[in-house]
């Protein structure tokens, strides 16, 4: 049977939003597009199950029912995608799309809970009134029926389906929702560079405070070979915290922890009044998030921001501070995703970055190459924060200028990750690429981290041979006095 | 133009094409094999082969389109500026030329290509080829069929022609024998300053004491010399160009027709990086004829702390080093990439670590030996702009026949 592509599955969520376009805002109908994409692969697991079982059970439709009823999740009759694909003429198909959702949450608590309650088939704000409604309902149905969206785990193996789709639409939307709802969609080798730098032991607790779709919460998990390990997560907007949940289930992360809310106003990862502790916490942060909520950060009750508040136009230090009051004592490491800013500006940032460098905190800084992120060149760096550090100095690695070059967008290879990973375990000077600083050398930068700094990529230029040149010189000029002879000639035939 | 000497006649084009043909539309890819010509690799009438893309053609295809020594390859569309430009094909191996170029086999019974090729290159027959094109947005073309019929040429004999062009190869062959003078000398500049301002090389007189190894802030200092803002006041506003590129005039304006009101004056001798485009080699020295310009705030202006003890000159051609370039890298904050800014931190340059000639006297030797070397450059590039002059000059009198030479 031939795989269905990820270029395939995002051409069929494309030619969806046409369904949509002009009349809602991108941010919300890319939440209708994989709610129904989600429903999707629900409906063609569940029919490859009952395939399987009818044929095992010969066609015993009781012992099928059972069996089914013991599966990972439960999808009640008449709640399938194919069905309401068949009542898609109806007039009130808003409605049953609604309620088919409903009862997939509801049988299915542990598990979904909530994931439907940000999406409402039936609004008119949304949607339109009824009759334009109904026809873009169809619509939509219809494009999901292409034969080619066949998401049956048989056919589609371990493919990010939900994440890949959920960059991908971003991706086509960044310069609008992406950007403007702060959320940014970690490419999936940067998830994997992270996670292999963080390197997670099995049992470990791992959390990511700005989770988005969760891809990265995955990849880490997944660093874990027993599968031995728990995940948390907390995303502040609605409708991705859904997709996450999603996308924690499609991936079977039944267990994951995956809470509502503004991390830093509103930590939701709560222990006996306290913040839970993890061994590895990893964050894709917004990258200096305006308003990130500096009024309450004084007075915050779990007194993360000790060593000063950040500016409050600039939020990328209130999630560090975070992050790291976050990281188990003594072992946690801290993996984050940052905008250059974090490593020189001064003020209270400045204030911030000395505390911590001074608490012998961070580790590590690396420099990704520029545009590794949709919609957008800028380039970002990686901050390695461990409490359980061996060493006083820092490592830095210049990692900017090795990458695969393509139009839209750049990547790391598997060979950038591994050296990348290497240099950091090796924690050594590389001459042009990295550089171990001591904390003195450090401080005599005024705790200015920014990468040239300490890693000197200058590429001496190729020394001149100044004899030959000079030999060329001469054989010139003795070429062209003779050329100039020839010329005085000419000009005094001609008497001009 | 005047009456032709007598045996001189004014013929259509066409008379003398045997045969025309557009080139090849085969897009050019890394591994083909033929060396392919475009519109690139015609400079000034000439044809410069050291950068020429390649295609895969098949045997058949070599056959009709290989070019021939003294083929006349003519753009025929092209931006506006560009159609019409001539040149002549006289390499040997396997070429092709590309579809926008047509290719002109002469009757060399009747012609000396490289005369026609003069001719095409005249000021006179480039204006009429610009009014010959059919010009579209940003497109011109010319139709050969219309170019054979409408461009005229004037010809003497095939001996005369092959004289005429003799005397102007003959330019040509010094403006090429300068342009690779001129290449050399900048070549050893370059070696100069690898060998001077590093003291991989010395002059005899200085050896022995070591260079000092300081801050750049030991020896210069920035300055400050803000303008007193006036409305009326019309201000010479100066630029620092990109690699090399020294200082330029950006334009004069009034007081009131400036937004930002807060500008610098510059002096004679100062040092001037520009915090925008530092990492990109916008830095220079200010020659006398910008003393007084202005600047905007965002340049730092710098000067010796102690002009008897630093020659000035010294940064002035270490500015045109790569290592000062990248240190000014070193000293700005965010990440280097086209198109991003950096923020230049004026006072992290002055603390970044340099090596200096310890005594004035050995400064001031270094510097008027690579100041030698800009004057003898300079002066190369006055020789060639006379030579182009004068063939400019013997091509309107010669291919018009207003002066004869003589045959043999």
């Amino acid at each position: 049977m031939k795989k269905i592509s990820q270029d395939e599955i995002n051409d069929v969520a494309w030619k969806a939003c046409d369904t949509f376009r002009g009349t809602i805002d991108p941010a919300q109908y890319k939440d209708y597009i994989l709610v129904m994409l989600f429903l999707k692969y629900l409906s063609d697991v569940w029919k490859d199950k009952q395939e399987e079982y009818e044929k095992e059970f010969k066609g015993d439709k009781e012992r099928v029912a059972r069996r089914l009823a013991r599966e990972r999740f439960v999808l009640p009759a008449g709640c399938d995608y194919y069905t309401l694909y068949a009542k898609r003429n109806e007039a009130n198909i808003g409605e049953l799309i609604n309620v088919a959702l409903e009862q997939i949450e509801d049988a299915n608590k542990a598990k979904l809970e909530g994931v439907f309650r940000n999406i409402d088939f039936n609004s008119e704000a949304n949607l339109g009134q009824t009759k334009e409604r109904n026809k873009r309902l169809k619509h939509l149905l219809e494009d999901f029926a292409d034969e080619r969206l066949d998401l049956r785990p048989s056919v589609v193996g371990k493919q990010d389906i939900i994440g890949n789709t959920y960059q991908y639409l971003i991706g086509r939307f960044a310069s609008d929702a992406g950007k403007k709802g702060g959320e940014f969609y970690t490419p999936g080798e940067v998830s994997e560079l992270l996670a292999k730098l963080l390197a997670p032991k099995s049992g470990n607790r791992i959390c990511d405070p700005t989770s988005g779709s969760g891809s990265l919460l995955i990849q880490v998990g997944d660093q874990v070979s027993d599968g031995n390990f728990s995940l948390y997560g907390q995303e502040m907007n609605g409708s991705t915290w859904a997709l996450c949940r999603m996308n924690m289930f499609l991936h079977h992360k039944d267990s994951a922890r995956i809470e509502w809310g503004d991390t830093i106003t509103n930590p939701k990862l709560i222990e006996k009044d306290a913040l839970m502790k993890f061994d590895v916490v990893v964050a894709n942060m917004p990258f200096s998030l305006d308003k990130w909520g500096a009024e309450g950060a004084e007075a915050d009750k779990y007194h993360r921001f000790h060593r000063g508040v950040p500016p409050k136009s600039k939020g990328d230090y209130a999630f560090l501070c975070h992050m790291i009051e976050t990281a188990v004592e003594g072992t946690g490491k801290v993996g984050a995703i940052t905008p250059h800013g974090v490593l020189f500006r001064g003020g209270a940032e400045g204030r911030i970055r000395q505390a911590l460098i001074e608490e012998n905190l961070l580790e590590a800084v690396i420099g990704l190459p520029p545009g590794l992120f949709y919609g957008t060149g800028i380039p970002a760096v990686i901050l390695i924060f461990n409490k359980g550090k061996k060493t006083k100095d820092v490592l830095f690695i210049d990692a900017s200028r090795e990458f695969v070059e393509s139009t839209n967008q750049n990547k790391l290879g598997a060979e950038h990750i591994a050296k990348i990973v290497a240099t950091y375990k090796a924690f050594k000077t590389v001459d042009k690429y990295a550089y171990r600083a001591t904390p003195q050398e450090i401080a005599e930068n005024d705790y200015n981290l920014n990468i040239p700094r300490y890693v000197d990529t200058f590429e001496p230029e190729k020394m001149v041979d100044l004899k030959a040149v000079q030999k060329e010189i001469e054989t010139l000029e003795g070429e062209l006095a003779g050329v100039r002879k020839q010329m005085a000639g000419y000009l005094k035939d001609l008497g001009v | 133009m005047k009456k032709l000497p007598a045996g001189w006649q004014m013929i259509a084009f066409g008379e003398i094409v045997e045969q025309s043909q557009y080139g090849l539309s085969s897009s050019s890819s890394p591994d083909g094999r033929i060396p392919i010509l475009g519109m690139k690799n015609i400079n000034d009438g000439k044809l410069v082969c050291d950068d020429v893309a390649r295609v895969n053609v098949s045997e058949e295809e070599l056959k009709n389109y290989r070019l021939e020594a003294g083929d006349l390859l003519f753009n025929r569309t092209n931006s506006p500026d560009l159609v019409g430009k001539t040149a002549l094909f006289s390499e040997t191996g396997d070429f092709v030329c590309a579809s926008y170029l047509v290719r002109f086999t002469l009757r060399r019974d009747l012609v000396d290509p490289r005369f026609v090729c003069y001719w095409f290159n005249t000021d006179h027959s480039q204006r009429t080829l610009q009014q010959l094109a059919t010009k579209a947005v940003a497109q011109a073309n010319i139709n050969p069929t219309a170019l054979q019929k409408m461009f005229r040429l004037p010809l003497p004999s095939k001996s005369e022609q092959i004289e005429i062009a003799d005397r102007l190869a003959c330019w040509d062959e010094a403006i090429s024998g300068v342009k690779s003078i001129l290449a050399a000398k900048t070549e050893q500049k370059r070696g100069l300053m690898q060998q001077l301002l590093t003291g991989q090389t010395r002059f005899k007189e200085f050896k022995g004491e070591k260079w000092r190894h300081c801050h750049l802030g030991d020896v210069v200092q920035a300055m400050s010399r803000p303008v007193a803002w006036d409305e009326n006041e019309l201000y010479r506003l100066a630029i620092v160009r990109r690699w090399c590129g020294g200082v330029d005039l950006r334009e004069s304006l009034y007081g009131h027709q400036i937004k930002v009101k807060k500008l610098q004056t510059i002096r004679t001798g100062d040092f001037l990086i520009s915090h925008i485009q530092a990492a990109y080699g916008a830095m220079a020295l200010v020659p006398e004829e910008f003393d007084g310009a202005k600047v905007s705030e965002l340049y730092t202006i710098l000067r010796p702390k102690d002009p008897k003890a630093f020659d000035i000159r010294i940064l002035g051609y270490l500015g045109q080093t790569k290592r000062m370039w990248y240190m000014a890298i070193q000293a700005s904050n965010g990440f280097f990439a086209e198109r991003l800014r950096l923020n230049f931190d004026p006072d992290e340059f002055l603390h970044l670590p340099v090596n200096i000639p310890p005594t004035f006297a050995e400064q001031k030797k270094i510097a008027d030996t690579l100041e030698a070397c800009d004057r003898e450059i300079e002066l190369l590039q006055k020789q060639l702009a006379a030579l182009k002059e004068q063939k400019r000059g013997l091509m309107q009198k010669l291919l018009t026949g207003e002066v004869r030479v003589k045959t043999k």
